[in-house]
């Protein structure tokens, strides 16, 4: 799998972020909001608790109200006294009392706002009813069994509450309260006014206090404002339930939704219970509803803010980070270390890691010239050797030029062939001295440095041949005050053959060439000196083009030890020369 | 403490209750085969009055129960400084005297035997009773609870002891000439 961009990642994780964080966001709100809709529902139900007693309360006194202002109807209990007392006459009059009473009744009832109301004799005769047909099924009307007001209101305060009962008559269920009619202190007959348990009184109380309400009689339910699936739950959940107290409020759950309940019952427990429930779910779902939107809203919100803060803030790491990126490549690419980099955007991270690489490079670009300086320098050092090698062997080759040098030869044959009558043993000598000398030269091509000595006793061989030649006129000097050094091979010979070609060769009479070897300042001091014809000031300015030998010697020189050694000629006509070479001094082994 | 008075109104009205004894509420009859003596002039009882009257004194009829012999005017004097009216619904006398005020008075005649509830359309606790006899044998108890009925001719009756509230208790009684028999009713 490809790996994901830096930018790619950032953004995903900025999006990602904000969905867990609206999401665990909707979590708590929801949690939070369940705890404030059941603490409101609390409240409700005790709203709705209070709504219907008072809306209970409310008709029951009006009940009471009017039927105690229709005990206070004389034709009403003189029709009913006197039905009582008309007991055994005929039914014409009977019939008309009862009608009498049937009529109050009807005025009664037009304004009363009952569903009910029955009028009957202390003789227990139904005279009057109102708001059910007058049938043959009144023998079901046990109003002697409905508490009577009177004893009620004689408590203080009115519990009306009290004073009420339950009582059914072809499948409805009113709630009635009785008043006696009394003829001063003798009770005549009875009013009892009742209204209906009604889905509509059930629904009207919805209505007013949002709650569902189940009115429960002789463990049916009576009404209610809920469905037929849910009132059996609800029995089925009532008769399993042993403490379900009243005044108590109770986590119900029917059919998967949860209520809050809240059950009233009449101090008369025949009376009916009421319970109102609140649905949670149902309250939790239009208050989550509204909050879901807002939440998804305000997510959606987030996560587009999350992802735009991502893309900047990627864009603010990987724009610097893609330029140096591309820097690296560019230098990869060019491998010019010494570049800059160059950035638009400011960051200071990437700034930092910027400066480090350029240094980096740059040390890397030092450490590659110094390499290079260093191959420059052996390639140098070993051009130098070689160079060394061919000046030796041309000066040993110059050595045997200048020693098979006709000039040489013929003098030195010259001076052998003279010898050879005057003392053959003088000139076999100095023939095994040429024959040294030839030796010598060539056995020293094979090494750069030698020894002092080797070097002093080869100058000695040299100097017997050209002592033959000059005779008197040559004299030579040794001053040689260091005894174990090591010099460059043929250092002298071409100082001492330069002595005798342009010292003593052009002078008439005797010439004396002198040579020191001594040790100044820690250094190998060598110094020919004669005191032959000299040269002029103008000749020793460019002397090193005038002699091969002195300008090969100093070539030499300078590859063994570059800088490190002087030489210095002085000279004056007819007076002589110097030739001084200062030099390391390196000790022989 | 109830809220219904025994007479004389509700008590929370605060009215005057006027006392009223039951004893002088029970009336004393004879029953059964009466004689009809001196033809159509019947001896009156010396307790009841030749013109009855029921009065209405501080919302109260007064008295509250009243015998009398059938074909007797009964007066309706109001005695309160406001309107009564008197009516009743009962098949002996069925009547309503409309509304009249301090110290009217207005009658009715009561022809037929029975008994008659007395009302007040104004005053719903007002009641009162008429009973109404073929004959003049019947007397009212007075506040000691005895009772005297005379002129009673010799014979076999029934004793009857009514109240309005209680089941009518009969004892059989021999009448003698010239003596007076003592009869006790436990009410």
């Amino acid at each position: 799998m490809k790996p994901l961009k830096l930018r790619t990642k950032i953004i995903l994780f900025t999006a990602l972020l904000a969905f867990a964080v609206v999401f665990g966001s909707f979590f708590v709100i929801s949690q939070v909001v369940k705890r404030q809709v059941r603490a409101r529902l609390v409240h409700d139900l005790e709203r709705s608790q209070h709504t219907l007693e008072q809306i209970q309360q409310d008709r029951l006194r009006e009940l009471v109200a009017y039927s105690i202002i229709a005990s206070e109807n004389s034709t009403l209990k003189a029709a009913i006294e006197t039905f009582q007392t008309e007991r055994e006459s005929g039914r014409p009059l009977l019939d008309q009392l009862r009608r009498t009473v049937e009529n109050e009744a009807q005025k009664l009832f037009a304004i009363l706002t009952a569903d009910l109301l029955v009028v009957t004799s202390n003789n227990g005769d139904v005279l009057a009813i109102q708001g059910i047909p007058f049938s043959p099924a009144l023998h079901e009307l046990n109003l002697a069994d409905l508490p009577s007001i009177i004893n009620s209101l004689t408590a203080s305060p009115v519990d009306f509450e009290q004073a009420a009962g339950i009582w059914c008559f072809q499948e409805k269920t009113y709630r009635v309260v009785s008043v006696p009619i009394l003829l001063q202190d003798i009770v005549v007959g009875t009013l009892s006014a009742g209204f209906e348990i009604s889905p509509e009184l059930l629904g009207a109380i919805k209505v007013n206090t949002d709650s569902d309400v189940v009115f429960l009689a002789n463990g049916k339910v009576i009404a209610s404002t809920l469905s037929g699936l849910h009132n059996r739950a609800l029995l089925d959940d009532l008769n399993a339930r042993k403490n379900f107290g009243d005044d108590r409020q109770t986590e119900i759950k029917l059919l998967g939704e949860t209520f809050l309940a809240l059950r009233i019952s009449s101090r008369n427990e025949s009376s009916g219970t009421f319970i109102i429930l609140n649905s949670i779910d149902r309250a939790m779902q239009g208050i989550m509803g509204g909050i879901k939107i807002t939440l998804i809203l305000i997510g959606i919100f987030s996560i587009v803010l999350a992802t735009a803060l991502g893309l900047g803030l990627s864009q603010s790491i990987t724009r610097p980070l893609m330029n140096f990126v591309d820097f690296i490549v560019d230098i990869t690419r060019t491998g010019n270390l010494q570049q800059k980099f160059q950035h638009p955007t400011p960051n200071f991270e990437v700034d930092a890691l910027a400066r480090s690489f350029e240094s980096m490079a740059r040390s890397l670009a030092d450490s590659q010239a110094q390499t290079a300086r260093y191959h420059e320098e052996l390639r140098q050092k070993e051009f130098n050797e070689e160079k060394l090698r061919n000046l030796a062997t041309r000066s040993r080759l110059d050595a045997l030029i200048s020693q098979i040098n006709p000039h040489f030869l013929f003098n030195a044959l010259n001076t052998v062939s003279v010898l050879i009558d005057e003392s053959p043993e003088e000139a076999r000598r100095l023939t095994v001295k040429m024959a040294n000398i030839f030796r010598k030269t060539l056995q020293a091509s094979e090494r750069e440095m030698v020894s002092l000595q080797e070097e002093l006793s080869f100058i000695q061989d040299y100097l017997e041949i050209e002592k033959a030649r000059f005779g008197e006129r040559l004299k030579v000097e040794q001053e040689v005050s260091v005894s174990g050094a090591e010099i460059p091979c043929f250092t002298l010979q071409p100082l001492i053959e330069n002595a005798i070609k342009h010292g003593a060769s052009p002078k008439i009479g005797k010439t004396t060439i002198r040579i020191v070897v001594q040790l100044v300042n820690e250094q190998l001091n060598i110094q020919v000196s004669d005191d032959g014809m000299g040269m002029p000031q103008g000749d020793l300015v460019n002397i090193l083009d005038r002699g091969y030998g002195l300008r090969n010697l100093i070539d030499r020189l300078h590859i063994l030890y570059a800088s490190n050694f002087s030489w210095k000629v002085e000279s004056e006509i007819q007076k002589g020369t110097i030739v001084s070479l200062m030099l390391p001094y390196q000790p022989s082994v | 403490m109830n809220i219904y008075s025994r007479r004389g109104g509700p008590a929370i009205t605060g009215k005057p209750v006027v006392p009223m004894n039951e004893l002088e509420n029970v009336v004393v009859f004879l029953e059964g085969k009466l004689p009809e003596p001196n033809s159509g002039r019947a001896p009156r009882q010396p307790s009841i009055s030749s013109e009855p009257a029921i009065r209405q004194i501080n919302e109260t009829f007064v008295p509250h129960v009243l015998p009398i012999v059938a074909g007797t005017i009964v007066h309706f004097p109001n005695r309160d400084p406001f309107f009564h009216n008197v009516f009743s619904f009962s098949g002996a006398k069925s009547f309503d005297l409309g509304r009249y005020p301090m110290n009217q008075v207005r009658s009715v005649k009561f022809d037929r035997p029975g008994v008659v509830k007395i009302f007040c359309h104004i005053h719903s606790h007002m009641n009162a009773v008429i009973l109404v006899f073929e004959h003049s044998y019947f007397c009212v108890s007075d506040g000691s609870g005895s009772f005297l009925m005379s002129h009673v001719p010799p014979g076999e009756y029934t004793l009857v002891a009514w109240h309005e509230r209680l089941k009518p208790q009969k004892k059989l009684v021999t009448v003698q000439a010239g003596e007076a028999e003592t009869i006790h009713f436990v009410l």
